[in-house]
């Protein structure tokens, strides 16, 4: 068999030029994706990144961003980044399963036409509880790890210190020492016991 | 050393006979070599030749970058003062575009994250009762200001686990669901509408002509008024 070379790829029947009036191409009325704005200190004021779904190109998001919010996009670069693997359970349910790899993620750095500087991060944290939030979050961790059978031969830290503050104090002489069955007011004064015998 | 001079003299003086050499028993290491000596060594060069001509054709020979010798010829650029170099933090700052469409990834007060309370200060959802009302144009741009909200959400998200900003995802994600109701009462207002529409055309493939009922029960019927 002869194998036919042609110069130019037939293209398909309802090929439609990206030229075309708009009514003609194919055009997204319903988009159900979302992409999020990434923040990027180390880029040059008129680049932009962000997360992108999978199936998205560049002509896509060069359309996107100049009809939702009217941004003039120069050029796009683009890049699938892949995700570690892990043997945590998806959606952040609870256990361990098979080794797996999430999702890959695309990321996609737009050169628009106007500069765009990210706002400053908040100083004042309070607005999102930080501190309370940190706090509630090593606790509940403290108490899983408690919980886990393998617990009872970690060490209990809050007692060691505990140990080591009261022996400081001895040391200084700040605190008497007293037996522990003075501290607990126990009688060893077997009185009767040494009477019968 | 010695041996090695010897050598080279008898090379250098191309090649001994063998009966001026003193005998292999006195000297075996003159007719029998362990090892070539390293240096090479001949009688003549032909590189001599042509660097004696004083033409030189690399163009960049004693041109370092390490030792700052500077280019050979003056340049074209050589009129123009060079460019001081800039630490990033005394370069001044962009004044960026304040209508620049970017902004419409943060909230309204354009801060880097929307905090818990505006995220939670929301309505609810449009009924289907509402949408159904609506027309397409409406229906449309309903949708987009969902999905800018969408896109909204996911930044302040991302931002938020990137600062360690505390609380504000459970407040997010219920921001998210009311609007994903509005965009599945959308959908469905619309998938109605289009389900109405196929079966106003069986109908009318079948020969249903509204207008011409109409006009058949209204010369029929006597009108109600008069009853």
């Amino acid at each position: 068999m002869v194998r036919r070379f042609s110069k130019f790829p037939k293209k398909p029947a309802d090929w439609v030029a990206p030229s075309a009036p708009l009514a003609e191409r194919k055009q997204v009325f319903l988009p159900r994706f979302t992409i999020a704005l990434m923040r990027t200190p180390f880029l040059p004021p008129r680049y932009a990144s962000f997360y992108v779904p999978l199936n998205f190109n560049k002509l896509d998001i060069r359309d996107y961003l100049q009809r939702a919010y009217g941004v003039g996009v120069l050029s796009v670069r683009s890049y699938v980044e892949q995700q570690k693997v892990t043997r945590l359970r998806p959606a952040g349910k609870f256990g361990y399963g098979k080794l797996r790899r999430p999702m890959a993620k695309k990321k996609m750095t737009v050169e628009m036409k106007e500069p765009f500087v990210w706002p400053e991060a908040p100083k004042d944290m309070s607005a999102w509880e930080q501190e309370q939030f940190h706090n509630t979050s090593k606790y509940q961790s403290d108490m899983q790890r408690s919980q886990r059978p393998d617990a009872g031969m970690e060490p209990n830290k809050d007692a060691r210190k505990d140990y080591e503050a009261d022996a400081k104090k001895l040391l200084e002489g700040s605190k008497a020492w007293r037996p522990t069955w003075q501290a607990l007011g126990l009688n060893y004064d077997r009185t009767t016991i040494g009477k019968r015998s | 050393m010695h041996r090695q001079s010897i050598t080279r003299v008898t090379r250098q003086l191309g090649g001994l006979q063998l009966s001026e050499l003193p005998p292999p028993y006195l000297a075996p290491s003159l007719h029998f070599p362990l090892s070539r000596s390293p240096i090479q060594c001949s009688n003549f060069s032909t590189t001599a030749a042509v660097a004696a001509r004083g033409r030189d054709l690399s163009k960049s020979r004693g041109v370092s970058a390490i030792h700052r010798t500077g280019p050979k010829f003056r340049l074209g650029a050589s009129k123009y003062p060079l460019p001081k170099p800039v630490v990033p933090e005394g370069l001044e700052k962009r004044s960026p575009n304040p209508n620049h469409g970017l902004w419409g990834f943060f909230p309204p007060d354009r801060q880097a994250l929307s905090t818990p309370a505006y995220d939670i200060a929301f309505g609810r959802p449009w009924s289907i009762q509402e949408l159904r009302e609506k027309s397409w144009e409406d229906l449309h741009s309903l949708w987009w200001v969902c999905v800018r909200e969408n896109n909204r959400i996911a930044t302040s998200n991302l931002e938020r686990e990137r600062l360690k900003a505390g609380y504000g995802e459970w407040e997010a994600g219920e921001r998210k669901r009311v609007i994903n109701v509005t965009q599945n009462g959308i959908q469905h207002v619309l998938r109605e509408r289009w389900y109405a529409w196929e079966d106003a055309q069986k109908l009318y493939k079948n020969g249903y002509r509204p207008q011409e009922d109409d006009s058949q029960e209204a010369s029929q019927e006597p009108p109600s008024g008069t009853a």
